[in-house]
């Protein structure tokens, strides 16, 4: 059975090299700028099959301007097929698949509150979701005729602001504006402390607004040098397997490895992007201390 | 920065996409997955930890109860040792009543045999005189029949008989 699987992941990589063979240098421009190698999907093959008329088309202009906005609907439209599917998967006695997902989640689950503590747990969800979105999407990229949406900058910078408005609009409504603006000022408790916070201030906004552009960077970065350095490998196979026939129908899948690699970068990196994104919010959200010097508010309120 | 600011606008609507897809992706998770598949896991939680109590509750019973019966036997056995002590005591008293009471009969039965003796000796003697009288009697009837008669021979063997007695 595994030689099979095996079996089926060599031909299609052998198509996907040979795809990539008609479609030219196997990636696109931006805008039309100078090539970037990359594994060659279903739209640039289309493309290039299609010619230059059709790609001079409104189709082909669109086809290759949201080439990576339309991958990532239709992984997003998938990812939202296989979670619906799973809804079955809810017995009190759980099936083995329900054991393993339930085994995920409640792994996650304690990721997540072991980080912002159980208090927070209504943040599982979108932790949860952001991290199946960027791995799903990630993983997508190595799929043959697939790409993945996290290998574009449009799509890392438009997860992070997500997260920076997630954060910052929860830490406002779970600390409050003052408890917020006292944060951000360095947390001042003293006369020094009073005295530097407007310069902390400026410098923790600075910080504050760095921290989406990092996370966008570092997903961004990691994930087009993989695609880039795929591409440029699939292209070495195919000049390798060109020194041998004028016309080769498939390259040496020199890219192989990478593929591998992709696998572990992938994964990588939507747990780093999602570790980040949890330690952001964690250091915004009011502590332990806090939360009792509310509580003791509140009851001294309560008991008054 | 104007540059920067023209090309972020450019790239806006794809930028817009991807929130959009995001937030459709969340919404659905949230609603179909997230939701039911953590009160799944919170309800089991809940009712294991409920039976954990339950089983932890009874634990606690059961070595109460286990407690309470180990003091109980414990009374127990120690009220049936002191029971066995009494009894003992009481035993060896009834013993020694007895043996008393077997002596002091016994010593009555010895007395009784003594006297039942003393009778039979004096009855014995009293035969055994009776038996030498008429031995003697007919013995010297024989050697003397001829010149005694009757009366004074038996005044001589009857004085004789006191004196023997005497002795």
């Amino acid at each position: 059975m595994s030689r099979m699987v095996l079996a089926a992941c060599v031909v299609m990589l052998v198509f996907a090299s040979g795809m990539a063979a008609a479609g030219g240098a196997g990636g696109h421009g931006e805008g039309g700028g100078a090539a970037e190698p990359g594994l060659p999907n279903l739209i640039t093959v289309a493309l290039a099959l299609g010619g230059p008329e059709f790609a001079q088309s409104k189709v082909g202009h669109f086809l290759h301007e949201w080439e990576y906005q339309i991958f990532m609907v239709l992984i997003t439209a998938l990812l939202c097929g296989f979670l619906v599917a799973t809804a079955r998967l809810r017995q009190f006695v759980p099936t083995r698949m329900q054991a393993l997902l339930e085994i995920a989640v409640e792994g996650f689950y304690n990721f997540v509150t072991g980080l912002l503590g159980k208090h927070n747990a209504k943040h599982v969800p979108f932790i949860g979701c952001l991290f199946l979105f960027i791995w799903f999407n990630n993983l997508f990229g190595l799929v043959p005729l697939f790409t993945g949406a996290t290998s574009k900058f449009q799509t890392t910078i438009a997860l992070a602001l997500v997260v920076f408005f997630y954060i910052h609009i929860y830490a406002l409504k779970d600390a409050g504006l003052r408890y917020y603006l006292w944060h951000m000022a360095g947390s001042p408790d003293s006369l020094v402390g009073w005295c530097l916070a407007p310069l902390l201030f400026i410098l923790e906004v600075i910080g504050k607004l760095v921290q989406p552009l990092s996370l966008a960077l570092r997903l961004y970065g990691n994930l087009t040098g993989e695609h880039i350095l795929s591409g440029v490998f699939l292209l070495l196979g195919m000049m390798l397997a060109g020194a041998f026939m004028p016309h080769p129908p498939v390259g040496v899948p020199l890219h192989l490895p990478f593929l591998f690699l992709g696998l572990l970068v992938g994964t990588i990196q939507a747990l780093v992007f999602t570790l980040l994104s949890t330690i952001y919010l964690m250091m915004l959200l009011p502590h332990d201390d806090h939360h009792d010097h509310e509580e003791a508010h509140a009851h001294a309120g309560a008991a008054h | 920065m104007g540059e920067l600011l023209n090309m972020f606008l450019k790239e806006l609507p794809k930028i817009l996409t991807t929130v959009l897809a995001f937030g459709i992706f969340f919404w659905v998770a949230k609603k179909l997955f997230w939701a039911s598949i953590l009160q799944v896991i919170e309800n089991r939680q809940a009712r294991i930890q409920g039976e954990f109590d339950k089983v932890t509750a009874l634990r606690k019973e059961v070595e109460d109860l286990k407690a309470d019966y180990t003091k109980r036997i414990a009374e127990i056995e120690r009220e049936a040792q002191s029971r066995k002590q009494q009894e003992i005591a009481h035993g060896r008293k009834v013993a020694e009543e007895i043996i008393e009471q077997a002596r002091a009969e016994a010593r009555g039965e010895i007395e009784r045999v003594k006297q039942t003796v003393a009778i039979e000796m004096d009855k014995a003697r009293a035969q055994l005189r009776e038996e030498v009288i008429r031995m003697t009697v007919a013995a010297t009837e024989r050697i003397i029949r001829e010149r005694l008669d009757d009366a004074k021979h038996r005044q001589l063997i009857s004085q004789f008989v006191e004196d023997l007695a005497a002795r």
